[in-house]
């Protein structure tokens, strides 16, 4: 602690407000906690400004761009499409992110949550001490959680510069690039990827792994790919990437393949190969809240640390980096602190999606677990060709593929490739959530023509009695 | 297309039942509901009927053969129906009064067996894990009586009143929990008690009744009966109760009991055992874990002192305390009544002398502790006194037991009890 310095009581602080320090301190503060909480940046984390929705928003621009300049069978000719990129920019910032994260804000002040605006580290098990644009303050606090997310790996021979960017860069690029080169073909790698091959830029995409969408099985990702290369997108997997040359105004990147050194010049490189858990600054070694060997924080199933009045949650804990895992944490990080002690995260199914060209989802059980883990299951798939909606949509790539367990019939896991994959995933994640059988889900009455028809189908075909198959 | 049936529950929380015949072959072709085998469990010979219309192209068992609930039993080529919700597995599911002390009213010719499905998850909904979380209750240890095998918020919320394991019953609390206290008690605010008619029985009776047969059948058991002279012992609690009073404790001559059968068991390990018929093999267990016999108002349970040799009295009065609160608030979790390795039922608070102790569980003894009486006996002058007898009830599993250890293992018991101070020495 700084000599002099007298530190304010404060009850619960919350450092960083992501969608899981948002969350969690809407959900203390209903439950009747005083909140404070800190963020350095903006509030809404990396996900609300650079992160889930502002890509999502230029993944839609790109369908829209790509439908506008594509032959329909339908007849629709549209001529001379163009797109004002600095409209998109601005609209992105504008209206989609901005009316976000002051909605954020004004749910925060609804709740009487204080908004600190500064960067916290801790001094010890009850201090932290912010540091402001001018002066710092200190904090004690009777609860914290930590939130505080994470952020782009850089590799040290590719630092981030003007032509060597990361994902936020890749999302406010002034000009929409002739060509783009991208190290890591995870979901951030492939959606951006996608954004941009559907705008016109020739990608290439350099994998250390020998596929890309690592989570996905390659039946999911195969139409994927497929469409990428068909947009002139270009894939290189198990490939090392070496180092890179900036000049200014393009950027060269060497990488490795069956040995061989090969180059790819482009307008910018977009190194996405993962993101590190924002733990290291932020004086953990002040306190006893321990890492694990990954270098993210050890919490309970309440998400309580070492120190029983410290949590941590979101991207900072072990497990996918994923919005809705964060949330999830922070509403049982703020139940804890209000005294629930029954609050746990018991779930049984954690879905995921990518927003590639067409959509990813996936929920509990997956292919590789089921073979791992020698699962007694049956697996039934559907394809979308076989649905009205779909097909009145002009868009039937794609199947759902049902798990279910053999002797029960209880759904375990379900993958969806396809339109609105990442809408239908919650009906699928809720089944399996509250132990549903497929039998379950033929019973149910789905709507008619819909895409979630589709699911209805498939389990249908998982209880040998299918209609449209 | 290929289907295969299996074993379905045909009885009341049946896990197994011997294929007795074949009613089909290989080759046959079966309509819906046709019966296809001869099955008989602990209590009865049925049919049972296939699920499904088509041919049969393998029977996984020979007749005579034993078969687990949900083992492969028929493969069908043909139109399959899955075996879901067929006439005779209609569940009937009422839920009573939201009231917390009032015991829902299930009654359910479904399974009963805990449905786990492939990658080990059980069949209930988030509110139902989270009910069951808040509660300390495994459930794993719940019996489901949902659709398909899922546990219900209902089947939690009565877990502690309603269900015990199979393990966990034993019979002659029961009568004493019938004895002991008024009718109304027994079940509060249960359904309805006819007097004339059928009534379901509730899944407490249910799990008592399954056990106690199942204990019946398989164990050929002896009843010891004694008794043995404690004025010593009745002296040398009078002398500890205030003191323990003083500290909280409630010294009872049952917490007495346990420490002495735990020396017993130490001294005679085969009452402190297992017998594996399928190995061949007996388990001696390490420790002493004593399965307490509790009556409460909704049944009966058996929470567990662990290490009860290595506890002093004064500790196992404390925790006989606090377990028995624990059932009778309905508290117990299903940890507290894991892991006894011998188990004392006590009638002597309901003034039972002897009694026939049916053995808990994989257990090979059980102690039936009775009421201290005076009655009339001769001392070493030849005078007719007054004596203070507690009588005593040792049963036995005869597989592992002959009566000669059991009575030597009884009498050594009974030197304990019959003077304390033997127990410092001994234990
Ligand atoms: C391009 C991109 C696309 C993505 N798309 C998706 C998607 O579609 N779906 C999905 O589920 N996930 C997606 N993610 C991941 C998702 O953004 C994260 O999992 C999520 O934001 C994690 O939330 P969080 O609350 O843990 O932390 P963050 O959202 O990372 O928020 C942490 C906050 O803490 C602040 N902070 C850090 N240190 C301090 C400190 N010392 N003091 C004060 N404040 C501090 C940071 O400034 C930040 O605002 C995407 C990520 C990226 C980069």
């Amino acid at each position: 602690m700084v000599v002099g310095a007298q530190a304010r009581d404060v009850d619960t602080i919350i450092i960083g407000s992501g969608p899981g320090g948002y969350v969690a301190a809407i959900r203390a503060a209903e439950l009747g906690q005083k909140v404070t909480i800190i963020e350095r940046d903006e509030i809404g984390g990396v996900c609300l400004n650079i992160g889930c929705i502002p890509s999502k928003a230029l993944i839609n621009v790109g369908h829209h761009y790509r439908e506008a300049i594509s032959e329909t069978p339908f007849g629709l000719e549209t001529e001379n499409v163009t797109l004002d990129w600095s409209k998109t920019q601005s609209w992105k910032q504008n209206t989609v992110v901005n009316t976000l994260t002051s909605g954020v804000k004004l749910l925060l002040k609804k709740h009487h949550v204080d908004i600190i605006k500064g960067e916290a580290t801790f001094n010890d098990n009850e201090t932290v001490n912010i540091v402001q644009d001018d002066g710092h303050e200190l904090l004690q606090f009777n609860n914290a959680i930590i939130a505080t997310g994470s952020r782009p790996i850089e590799i040290p021979s590719m630092p981030f510069g003007d032509r060597i960017i990361d994902s936020t860069g890749a999302l406010s690029l002034e000009q929409i690039p002739e060509k783009l080169i991208i190290v890591g073909g995870g979901v951030i790698g492939s959606e951006l990827g996608g954004v941009y091959a559907n705008l016109g830029t020739k990608v290439t995409i350099i994998e250390g792994l020998d596929h890309t969408l690592n989570g996905f099985d390659h039946e999911m990702t195969k139409p994927v790919l497929d469409d990428f290369k068909k947009q002139g997108g270009e894939v290189v997997t198990s490939a090392t990437a070496k180092s890179a040359v900036q000049t200014a105004d393009h950027v060269t990147l060497n990488y490795e393949v069956d040995g061989k050194e090969q180059s790819v010049t482009g307008d910018y490189l977009l190194v996405a190969v993962g993101r590190r858990a924002n733990t290291d600054a932020i004086g953990l070694n002040n306190t006893d809240v321990k890492l694990t060997e990954r270098g993210v924080i050890d919490v309970a199933e309440n998400m309580q640390t070492r120190v029983p009045h410290i949590f941590a949650i979101g991207d900072i804990t072990a497990g996918p980096q994923l919005a809705h895992k964060a949330s999830f944490q922070g509403k049982i990080a703020a139940a804890a602190i209000s005294g629930d002690k029954q609050a746990r995260d018991l779930h049984y199914s954690l879905p995921a999606v990518a927003y590639t060209q067409f959509e990813l989802a996936t929920t509990g059980e997956d292919l590789e677990t089921i073979k791992s883990d020698n699962l007694e299951v049956k697996i039934s798939k559907f394809p979308f060709a076989g649905n009205g909606r779909a097909i009145s949509m002009d868009d039937t790539t794609g199947f759902i593929r049902l798990i279910s367990d053999k002797k029960t019939n209880a759904l375990l896991g379900a993958q969806i490739v396809g339109p609105s994959a990442s809408d239908l995933i919650s009906e699928l994640s809720l089944a399996i959530e509250n132990g549903l059988t497929t039998n379950d889900i033929s019973l149910t009455i789905h709507p008619h023509p819909t895409l979630g028809e589709a699911i209805m189908d498939t389990a249908e075909l998982a209880d040998g009695l299918p209609i449209h198959i | 297309m290929t289907e295969i049936f299996t074993m379905p529950d045909i009885g009341e929380g049946m896990a197994e039942g011997d294929i007795t015949s074949w009613l089909v072959k290989v080759g046959d072709v079966v309509a819906m509901d046709d019966p296809v085998a001869e099955v008989q469990n602990d209590k009865l010979l049925q049919e049972i009927l296939s699920p499904y219309a088509g041919k049969v192209t393998h029977l996984y068992v020979d007749a005579g053969t034993t078969v687990e609930v949900g083992d492969p039993l028929i493969e069908f080529d043909g139109s399959g129906t899955p075996d879901t919700g067929s006439d005779e597995k209609t569940v009937v599911e009422t839920t009573a009064p939201s009231s917390e002390d009032e015991v829902p009213l299930v009654t359910s010719d479904d399974t009963t067996q805990m449905v786990k499905v492939a990658n080990g998850h059980v069949l209930a909904m988030p509110s139902v894990r989270h009910l069951a979380f808040e509660k300390g209750i495994d459930l794993t240890t719940v019996t489901p009586t949902g659709r398909h095998g899922h546990v219900t918020l209902s089947d939690v919320e009565s877990f502690n009143k309603e269900n015990v394991s199979e393990s966990q019953a034993v019979a002659p609390v029961e009568v004493a929990t019938q004895q002991g206290t008024k009718p109304n008690d027994i079940t509060p605010k249960a359904p309805e008690v006819l007097h004339e008619g059928r009534q379901p029985m509730t899944p407490t009776r249910r799990a008592i009744a399954k056990a106690m047969g199942a204990q019946n059948a398989t164990i050929p058991s002896v009843t010891n009966f004694d008794s043995v002279e404690v004025s010593k012992l009745v002296a040398h609690r009078s002398s500890f109760k205030a003191q323990a009073q003083a500290d909280g404790v409630r010294l009872t001559y049952l917490a007495y009991a346990v420490k002495a059968l735990a020396a017993t068991a130490k001294k005679f390990p085969e009452i402190n055992a297992s017998v594996d018929m399928d190995t061949n093999e007996i388990i001696y267990h390490e420790d002493v874990n004593m399965g307490i016999a509790v009556n409460a108002p909704s049944g009966l349970y058996v929470p567990v002192i662990m290490h009860a040799d290595q506890k002093s009295i004064l500790t196992i009065a404390k925790e006989i305390v606090e377990l028995s609160e624990a059932v009778r608030e309905g508290s117990i979790t299903s940890q507290q009544m894991r892991g006894s390795t011998i188990t004392i039922s006590n009638l002597g608070s309901a003034r039972g002398t002897w009694f026939t102790p049916i053995i808990n569980g994989k257990e090979v003894a059980i102690l039936g502790l009775g009421t201290i009486v005076k009655e009339p006996m001769i001392d070493e002058n030849d005078d007719i006194v007054v004596g203070q007898n507690m009588k005593l009830s040792l049963s036995y599993d005869h597989r592992l037991i002959d009566g000669m250890l059991g009575q030597a293992a009884l009498n050594y018991l009974k030197q304990l009890l019959a003077d304390p101070a033997y127990m410092l020495m001994e234990v």
